[in-house]
C-alpha cells in the first residue's frame, strides 16, 4: 500500500490507522485519546486530518489506511480547528500551569523559607511537567485563553486508597475507563451522565472499593492528566528514572519498572512507556512497594540491648556484639528464621552463615508447615504462566484473585472472553466470577466430598451426578487447566485435599498452575533444606537452643525462651520480642537480587534507590560478620538451585471430620490466613490503604446475611462455633456469597476448631 | 402458502361482513393520542350505553387516523349507511351521540366529520375530503385508525402480509433491486437509500446478520413511529421480516423506549400473532427463511437513537456512538453485519412489495420519491399527523393541511431539536432532503413545529441547544464542551449581557461543532443557531445591541405594565400574582411594581382573557438608548 501524508509519500506493508502511520513517519499529529493498546475512540477530535475524496474531518486516530489515500494533517483550517478545539478543553480544565505569567520563574524560585503548602504555590496538579495535555497545549502555541471558563466544580474523591481523583482535570478522553474495560476487563470505570454533567467512575456512585476495583492502577498510568494521581506519589513530581526490576511481593514476580527521583523510590509502574502501559500488576506491586521500603518506622541504625535498655551503636559495635553472642552459642544450638521474601543471594549468605558460622542446620521460616510443604511440593509440577495460555478450558480452586495475581486472573479472564470453559470453586467473587460458566461455594464440610464427586465422575465413563460440568469440561477438553490457590493451605485436612486435586488432575490430564503468596519461596525451598517451624518451636520448648537468628523474619511476639536473639531486619521487632541485637538491612530496590518464581525462572531485581540510614544488605551483613568471625562464605551461584527437591514430609496425618452447617450454626466460616507479608511486615496492617482492601480480623458478610442480622459495618459480632466464640467487626462485601462468613486473621493463625467451620453470628451486647 | 391463502380468504370475508353487513359497529379511537384525550372514559361510556339501550353493536378500537385535535374520534355505522366519525367525543356527548344516532335513528349525521368508504351519506362530505387530509396521500398510514391494531386479522384483510408472501417467492437480490429502484430513503433522519444499504449487508458475508427497527424516537414531540406501532404494529412486523429475508438476517430486534409502553403491548401482541399465524419463527409460510424478533426498551437517551449508541446499547453498554465507518451494514451488532431502519421505512416496504417500485414513484419527485409522515404541531390551526408526497412546498403543508397560524407566521422549524428555522420567504422550500439542507435545515425524521410572531428566535436556539447539550453523550469534545458555550453565550444574549463579539463567537462555535463532533448529534447540533442567525440576524443584534426582545418573550428583556386608562380594577390579576406585585383597591387602577414582578405571565393572560378585565396589562421591551 502507498499513502501520501503531508506531501511525503510512504510505503505500508500491515494495516494501520493513519495516526499510527504518521507518527512512525515522524509526522507529528495531536492527539489525546489515542492509546496503543486500545480500541480507537475518537473522543478528543484533536487529531482531525483531511482526506481526499472524504468529506468533512476525519480523525487520524480511527481511520484505517487505504490505498492511495492522500492526507494532509496541516492545512490552516485544521490547526485552527485543532486550536479551537483545545480552547474548548482549557476552558473546563484549570489553566494556571500553563497560562500564568509566571509560569518560568514560579518553579524556578520556589525556593523560600515557607511552608511546603505555600512553596508549591498554585501548581498544585500532581502531574505538572508530566501532563499530555500541557505538552499539546504546548505543541499548539497557546498562550491566552479565549473562551470564558466553565469550571464544573466537580467534588474531589478522596475515599478510596491508593489514588485521589479530581475529574476537574479530566478532559475526557475516556482511557480510563478503556483500559479498565478492554484492557484490565474489571469493568469498574464507566462514563455516567451526560452533557456537561457528564463524569467518570464506577456506576450508581458506588466507591471503587464497593464496585471491585482491584485498584490495579492502569486507569491512573494512563490518565495523559492529573485527574487520577497516586496517593503517595504526588508530592513528588516527575521521577527522574525509570528503571526494570522485578516484584517482590509474591511467587509471580512481575516485572515491573521503579521510579526514582533523587535516588528516592517514589513509585512502581508496569513495564512499557509510562503514560501508555496498562500492564499486569496488581495493587501490590502497582503501589505497595514504595510504601513499603519509604515507611517511617524502618530501622535506620544497628542497636544493641544493654542492661539500662536499648542503645544505638555503630555497624563495628554491633558486629563485636555479634561475635560475642554467637561465641557464646554452643555448635548445633542455634535456629536461623528467614522471610520467604528474601532475594537468592540473601537466603543463601544466610544458609552460609548458618552452617558455617553457627554450625546450625536449623533452619526455616514462621510460614513453614506440612500443608505449605504438600503444597509446594505439588506446586514443583505447575506449569509456566505461558503454558497455562494454552488451555482449553480453566478450573480455579480457592484462588482468591482479588488483589493479587494479576496475571493469573487476566489470563482467566482473557481465555474466558475467547469462550473458553471457566468453572470456579471457591469462597470470594473476585475479578474472574462474572466470567465463569459456573461458580461453586462448597460448605463447611463439603470440600472433599465435592471433590470426591468430581473424582467419582471422571473415573466413570460417563459422567451424571451433581457437577456434570465440572468433571464434563475437565474431561472433554483437551488442554484442561486447573490453577490452585495457596487459600487451600489453610483448609483442614490441607494435605488430603491436595491429594484429591492431585488425582483430579491426573485423572483429566489436566496441567496444573500453583502460585504462592511469598516473594522467594521457591527459591528458599531450592535452596535450603528447611524444617518445618513447628519443630523449631518444639526445641525450643524443650530448651534446645539458645540462639534465635531472625532474618526478615519475626515469627514470635515475644522471646519464646531462648537466651539470644538476633534481629536482622528493616521493620521493627514487636515490641515484646527484646532481640539482644538489632541489624537494620536494605529492602527490595537498595541492592541487587535474584528470584525464583513460580515459572522456576529467575527474575532479577535491582539496587535503584539510595539505603535508608545506616541499613545495610542483609548480604553484607553476613559477609562482614563471617570475617570478623574469621569464617569463609562461598559466593552463590544458580547452579546451587535444586531442579527437583523431594520434600521430607511427614505420613499423612489422621483426617478431622468438618462439620456442616446446622440449624443452630447456619453459616460456613472460612478463614484465609493473611499472607500478605514482606520481611515481617503484614501488609495489611503495614499499609493503610491495603488494610482497606484486605482487612484483617474483620469478618466478611453477602449484605443480605448482613441485613438479615442487622450489621452495619465496623459493628462487632460474635461468631461462635460449637467450641469457640470470638468477637470481629462486621464488613459487608458484596463479593462473599450468601451463607459464607470470611474472616482474614493478622497472625496466621486458625482462630475456630476446623475451617471451614459452622458458624453463628450474633450482635455483641454491651 | 396454501394454508395462508385460505386465512387471506377469511379474513377477507369476516372485514367485509364487519363493514358492509348490517351489523352495527362502533370504532373508537385508541392509540396515545386519543387516551390522552379521554378515549378510556369514552369507551367506559361506550359499553355501558350498548348495554343500557341493548344495543347490538360490536366496538372496535381502532389506533389514530392523525388528526389529533379531533381526538376521541368515535366512528359509527349502522345498517344501511356507511361508517361516519364523529370528532372530539366526550364523555358527556357519548352517549347522546349513541342514542340519537342508533337508538333513535335521529339524523345527526350533519354533526360528523364525514363518511368512510365508498358509499356517500346525505350529502355529507368524505372523512378524507376534510381540509386538512384531502391533501395528504396515505401509504404508511393506510390502515391507520380503520383497522383493529390488536387483530392481526384485520391486518391480513387490508392485503396485510401479501407483501412477504410475494418476497418470499421472489430472490433477495430482486428485491432489492425494486428497492433501489423504488428510490425509497431512511425515514430516520439521514435519508440514506435503503437499497443500498440492504446490498451492502446482503454483501458482507457472515454466518449471523442482524435486523434492527430503529423505534427510539427521541425527538421530543416528534410521535410519527410512536403512532404507526400503536395503529398498525403489523406494517412495521411485515416489513421487517421482508427485509430480514432479503439482507439474508437471523435475528431481529426494535428498539424502542420504555416511555412507549402502549407501543410496546402492542407490539408484543403483534408478535405473538404472527407466530401464531406461523409469519414468524422457523421455516416461515414453508419458505425455508427462518426469523425471530425481540423487543428491547431503551432508556430514552436522545443518542440513543444514533445508530451506533442503539447497537452499543443493545449490547449492555453505554449508549455512545463510535466512528463509522465501518458502517453498521458491515460491522454492526456484536461485530456482525446489521441493518438498521426506521419504523417507517420498514412499514413502507411492505406497500412497494404489494404495488411495485413503478406505483411508489408516482409520489414525490425525482430522487426523492415516496411519502413521508410529519409531526405537525406548534401554533398552527390544525396539528396532527400528517403524510404527504415527499417535494410538498411548505407552504401546502402549513396552510392548506395545517390551515395556517392564528398570528402572523415567523417561522417553522424542521427535523426536530437539531433542525433549522425556515423563514417566510423561503415557505416554497419543498420538502426534499437536498432543499432542506441547501437552506440550512434537514429532515431529520419528521418534526415540525411551526412558529408565529410571538416567537422570539433567540429564545428558540437557546431552548433547543440547551436540550442538545443535555443530551450530548460526552464523548466528544466539541459536542460536550462547545454546545455548552453556545449555550452561555445564547442564555447571555437573551439576559441582556451580550457583549459585541458574541454573534461571531457564536457563530465560529457553531461552525466547530459542525465540523468536527463525532456523531450526527453533534454534528447537526448548531443548526438551530445557525439558521435563526441567518434568517433573522436583525433579531439577535437587536438583542445585544439593543437589549431588546422583539417578540416580547426574553423575561430580563420585557417590562410588565398596567394601562391605568384601561384597568377596570377587577382584582384579577391581584388574586394570581404569585409575588404580590399588584396592588390596588377595586375598581381603581392599580399598581404593579417591576421590583417584585417575576415576569410570570399570569396577570397578562387573565387580564386579556377573563370577561371583566380591560387588557390592561401590556408587555413592553426595554429598549436601550
Ligand atoms: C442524535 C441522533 C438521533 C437519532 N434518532 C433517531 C431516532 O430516534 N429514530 C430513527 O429512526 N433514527 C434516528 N437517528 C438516525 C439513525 O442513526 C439511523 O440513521 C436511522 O435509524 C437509519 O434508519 P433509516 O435508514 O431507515 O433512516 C438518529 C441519529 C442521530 C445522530
Ligand atoms: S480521568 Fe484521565 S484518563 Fe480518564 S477520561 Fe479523564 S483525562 Fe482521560
Ligand atoms: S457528537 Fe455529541 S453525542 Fe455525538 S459522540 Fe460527540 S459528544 Fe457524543
Ligand atoms: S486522538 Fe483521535 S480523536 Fe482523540
Amino acid at each position: 500500500m502507498k499513502i501520501t501524508i503531508d506531501n511525503k509519500k510512504i510505503k505500508i506493508d500491515k494495516p494501520a490507522t493513519v495516526l499510527d502511520v504518521a507518527a512512525q513517519n515522524d509526522i507529528y499529529i495531536p492527539s489525546l485519546c489515542a492509546h496503543p493498546e486500545l480500541v480507537p475512540y475518537g473522543g478528543c477530535r484533536l487529531c482531525i486530518v483531511e482526506i481526499e475524496g472524504r468529506r468533512g474531518y476525519p480523525t487520524a486516530c480511527t481511520t484505517h489506511v487505504e490505498d492511495g489515500m492522500v492526507v494532509r494533517t496541516d492545512t490552516k483550517i485544521l490547526k485552527e480547528m485543532r486550536t479551537e478545539l483545545t480552547q474548548l478543553i482549557l476552558s473546563e480544565h484549570p489553566s494556571a500551569c500553563m497560562m500564568c505569567d509566571d509560569v518560568e520563574g514560579c518553579s524556578v524560585f520556589q525556593g523560600t523559607i515557607r511552608k511546603v503548602g505555600i512553596t508549591t504555590g498554585c501548581r498544585w496538579c500532581p502531574k505538572d511537567k508530566d501532563c499530555e495535555f500541557q505538552r499539546i497545549v504546548e505543541s499548539l502555541g497557546i498562550h491566552d485563553l479565549t473562551l470564558p471558563g466553565l469550571y464544573r466544580d466537580i467534588p474531589i474523591e478522596k475515599y478510596d486508597p491508593f489514588f485521589d481523583r479530581d475529574y476537574n482535570l479530566c478532559i475526557y478522553c475516556g482511557r480510563c475507563v478503556r483500559i479498565c474495560n478492554e484492557y484490565r476487563k474489571s469493568s469498574v470505570l464507566s462514563l455516567k451522565q451526560r452533557g456537561k454533567f457528564t463524569t467518570i467512575g464506577p456506576a450508581f456512585e458506588a466507591t471503587h472499593i464497593d464496585a471491585n476495583c482491584e485498584f490495579c492502577g492502569a486507569c491512573v498510568s494512563v490518565c495523559p492528566t492529573g485527574a487520577m494521581s497516586e496517593k503517595s506519589r504526588k508530592w513528588w513530581g516527575v521521577p527522574e528514572k525509570y528503571e526494570a526490576s522485578t516484584c517482590p511481593l509474591c511467587s509471580l514476580n512481575c516485572d515491573i519498572q521503579v521510579l526514582t527521583l533523587k535516588d528516592k523510590i517514589v513509585g512502581t509502574l508496569p513495564p512499557g512507556v509510562p503514560h501508555e502501559a496498562g500492564g499486569e500488576l496488581c495493587v501490590k506491586g502497582r503501589f505497595c512497594l514504595s510504601e513499603l521500603v519509604n515507611r517511617t518506622t524502618r530501622i535506620l541504625e544497628p542497636q544493641f540491648k544493654y542492661k539500662e535498655g536499648y542503645g544505638f551503636v555503630s555497624w563495628e559495635v554491633a558486629n563485636e556484639k555479634a561475635v560475642e553472642i554467637v561465641k557464646e552459642v554452643k555448635p548445633g544450638r542455634s535456629a536461623m528464621l528467614l522471610s520467604p521474601s528474601l532475594n537468592l543471594e540473601e537466603i543463601h549468605f544466610a544458609k552460609q552463615f548458618a552452617e558455617k558460622a553457627l554450625h546450625t542446620e536449623l533452619i526455616s521460616s514462621s510460614c513453614i508447615n506440612e500443608n505449605l510443604l504438600a503444597y509446594m511440593e505439588m506446586a514443583s509440577h505447575s506449569v509456566s504462566l505461558n503454558d497455562l495460555k494454552k488451555a482449553g478450558c480453566l478450573l480455579s480452586i480457592f484462588l482468591d484473585g482479588n488483589y493479587k495475581y494479576a496475571p493469573v486472573t487476566m489470563l482467566i479472564k482473557d481465555l474466558a472472553s475467547k469462550v473458553i470453559p471457566y468453572c470456579q470453586i471457591g469462597w470470594t467473587k473476585d475479578t474472574t466470577t462474572r466470567f465463569a460458566t459456573h461458580f461453586y461455594v462448597p460448605k463447611s464440610g463439603d470440600v472433599e466430598g465435592f471433590l470426591d464427586k468430581i473424582l467419582f465422575n471422571l473415573k466413570k465413563e460417563k459422567a451424571k451426578t451433581k457437577q456434570p460440568i465440572i468433571t464434563e469440561t475437565l474431561a472433554e477438553t483437551k488442554n484442561s487447566a486447573m490453577i490452585i490457590g495457596p487459600e487451600i493451605m489453610s483448609l483442614t485436612n490441607c494435605i488430603s485435599i491436595l491429594d484429591k486435586l492431585k488425582q483430579v488432575a491426573k485423572q483429566s490430564h489436566s496441567m496444573i498452575y500453583m502460585p504462592n503468596p511469598y516473594g522467594n519461596l521457591d527459591g528458599l525451598l531450592a535452596l535450603v533444606d528447611v524444617v518445618p517451624f513447628d519443630e523449631i518451636r518444639k526445641k525450643i520448648d524443650k530448651k534446645e537452643i539458645d540462639l534465635l537468628y531472625l532474618v526478615g523474619d519475626s515469627a514470635f511476639k515475644k522471646n519464646p525462651g531462648v537466651m539470644k536473639i538476633i534481629y536482622q531486619n528493616a521493620f521493627p521487632a514487636p515490641e515484646d520480642l527484646q532481640p539482644d541485637l538489632i541489624l537494620p538491612t536494605a529492602l527490595w530496590g537498595e541492592s541487587n537480587g535474584r528470584y525464583l518464581n513460580t515459572d522456576k525462572k529467575i527474575k532479577k531485581s535491582y539496587s535503584v534507590g539510595d539505603r535508608h540510614g545506616y541499613s545495610l544488605p542483609h548480604r553484607q551483613v553476613f559477609l562482614d560478620l563471617a570475617k570478623s568471625l574469621k569464617v569463609k562464605l562461598p559466593k552463590f551461584s544458580a547452579k546451587d538451585l535444586r531442579k527437583e527437591f523431594q520434600l521430607k514430609l511427614k505420613p499423612v496425618p489422621e483426617k478431622i471430620k468438618v462439620p456442616a452447617p446446622s440449624k443452630n450454626y447456619p453459616f460456613s466460616l472460612v478463614q484465609e490466613n493473611a499472607q500478605h507479608v514482606y520481611s515481617s511486615l503484614n501488609l495489611s496492617t503495614g499499609i493503610e490503604g491495603f488494610g482497606d482492601l484486605v482487612k484483617a480480623d474483620h469478618i466478611l458478610l453477602h449484605p443480605s446475611d448482613a441485613r438479615k442480622q442487622g450489621f452495619n459495618n465496623e459493628e462487632w459480632a460474635i461468631l461462635g462455633s460449637s467450641k469457640t466464640e470470638k468477637k470481629f467487626r462486621v464488613l459487608i462485601r458484596k463479593n462473599i456469597p450468601k451463607g459464607i462468613v470470611l474472616l482474614t486473621s493478622s497472625n496466621g493463625q486458625l482462630e475456630f476448631e476446623s475451617n471451614p467451620c459452622p458458624v453463628k453470628i450474633r450482635r455483641d451486647h454491651v | 402458502m396454501n394454508k395462508f391463502t385460505t386465512i387471506q380468504k377469511q379474513c377477507s370475508v369476516d372485514w367485509d361482513a364487519l363493514n358492509n353487513s348490517g351489523k352495527t359497529v362502533i370504532y373508537l379511537g385508541m392509540a396515545s393520542c386519543g387516551k390522552a384525550a379521554g378515549a378510556d372514559k369514552v369507551k367506559a361510556i361506550i359499553l355501558d350505553t350498548i348495554k343500557k339501550y341493548k344495543i347490538e353493536a360490536e366496538l372496535v378500537e381502532v389506533g389514530c387516523i392523525g388528526t389529533c385535535y379531533l381526538e376521541p374520534l368515535m366512528d359509527i355505522k349502522t345498517n344501511g349507511a356507511p361508517r361516519i366519525s364523529f370528532g372530539n367525543v366526550t364523555e358527556k356527548n357519548a352517549e347522546t351521540i349513541i342514542r340519537k344516532y342508533i337508538v333513535e335513528k335521529e339524523d345527526i349525521s350533519k354533526r360528523s366529520l364525514g363518511y368512510f368508504g365508498p358509499k356517500g351519506l346525505n350529502g355529507l362530505p368524505g372523512f378524507f375530503e376534510q381540509p386538512m387530509l384531502k391533501d395528504q396521500v396515505r401509504v404508511v398510514t393506510k390502515n391507520c385508525g380503520i383497522i383493529d391494531p390488536g387483530n392481526i386479522r384485520h391486518y391480513i384483510a387490508n392485503e396485510g402480509y401479501a407483501g412477504l408472501v410475494k418476497a418470499l417467492s421472489k430472490k433477495p437480490d430482486e428485491i432489492i433491486k425494486e428497492i433501489t429502484h423504488a428510490g425509497i430513503r431512511g425515514r430516520g433522519g439521514a435519508g440514506f437509500p435503503t437499497g443500498i444499504k440492504w446490498r451492502t449487508c446482503r454483501n458482507t458475508k457472515s454466518d449471523e446478520k442482524y435486523l434492527i427497527c430503529n423505534a427510539d424516537e427521541g425527538d421530543p414531540g416528534a410521535f410519527m413511529n410512536r403512532l404507526l406501532i400503536e395503529s398498525d404494529p403489523h406494517a412495521l412486523l411485515e416489513g421487517m421480516l421482508i427485509a430480514a429475508y432479503t439482507i439474508g438476517g437471523t435475528h431481529g430486534y426494535i428498539y424502542t423506549r420504555a416511555e412507549y409502553p402502549l407501543a410496546i403491548t402492542r407490539l408484543q401482541n403483534a408478535l405473538d400473532q404472527v407466530k401464531e399465524y406461523g409469519l414468524m419463527g422457523k421455516n416461515i409460510l414453508g419458505s425455508g427463511f427462518s426469523f425471530e424478533i425481540k423487543i428491547k426498551e431503551g432508556a430514552g437517551a436522545f443518542v440513543c437513537g444514533e445508530e451506533t449508541s442503539l447497537i452499543h446499547s443493545i449490547e449492555g453498554k453505554r449508549g455512545m456512538p463510535r466512528t463509522r465507518p465501518p458502517f453498521p451494514a458491515v460491522s454492526g451488532l456484536n461485530g456482525k453485519p446489521t441493518v438498521i431502519n426506521n419504523v417507517e421505512t420498514l412499514g413502507t416496504i411492505p406497500h412497494i412489495l404489494r404495488n411495485g417500485p413503478e406505483w411508489y414513484r408516482q409520489f414525490g419527485v425525482e430522487g426523492n420519491f415516496g411519502t413521508k409522515t410529519f409531526s405537525l404541531v406548534g401554533k398552527i390551526r390544525r396539528s396532527g399527523l400528517i403524510e404527504v408526497p415527499l417535494g410538498t412546498s411548505l407552504r401546502k403543508i402549513i396552510y392548506d393541511i395545517g390551515g395556517g397560524t392564528q398570528k402572523p407566521f415567523k417561522a417553522v422549524q424542521t427535523g426536530g431539536p437539531s433542525g433549522g428555522c425556515i423563514p417566510k420567504e423561503l415557505l416554497d422550500t419543498p420538502m426534499t432532503y437536498e432543499s432542506l439542507a441547501k437552506v440550512g435545515s434537514i429532515m431529520g425524521s419528521g418534526g415540525l413545529i411551526v412558529m408565529d410572531q410571538d416567537t422570539c428566535v433567540v429564545d428558540l436556539a437557546r431552548y433547543f441547544l440547551d436540550f442538545i447539550q443535555k443530551e450530548s453523550c460526552g464523548k466528544c469534545t466539541p459536542c460536550r464542551v462547545g454546545t455548552r458555550h453556545i449555550v452561555e453565550i445564547l442564555e447571555k444574549i437573551c439576559q441582556g449581557q451580550a457583549e459585541p463579539d458574541f454573534l461571531d463567537k457564536l457563530e465560529s462555535l457553531s461552525h466547530l461543532v459542525k465540523a468536527t463532533s463525532l456523531c450526527g448529534l453533534g454534528q447537526t447540533a448548531p443548526n438551530p443557531v445557525l439558521s435563526t442567525l441567518r434568517y433573522f440576524r436583525q433579531e439577535y443584534i437587536q438583542h445585544v445591541d439593543e437589549y431588546y426582545c422583539p417578540a416580547l418573550v426574553c423575561s430580563s428583556l420585557i417590562e410588565y405594565t398596567v394601562i391605568k386608562d384601561k384597568c377596570t380594577g377587577c382584582q384579577r390579576c391581584v388574586s394570581v400574582c404569585p409575588t404580590g406585585a399588584i396592588t390596588g383597591p377595586r375598581s381603581e387602577p392599580h399598581n404593579l411594581d417591576i421590583d417584585k414582578c417575576i415576569k410570570c405571565r399570569a396577570c397578562y393572560e387573565i387580564c386579556r382573557f377573563d370577561a371583566i378585565a380591560g387588557n390592561a396589562i401590556v408587555i413592553s421591551g426595554r429598549k436601550r438608548q
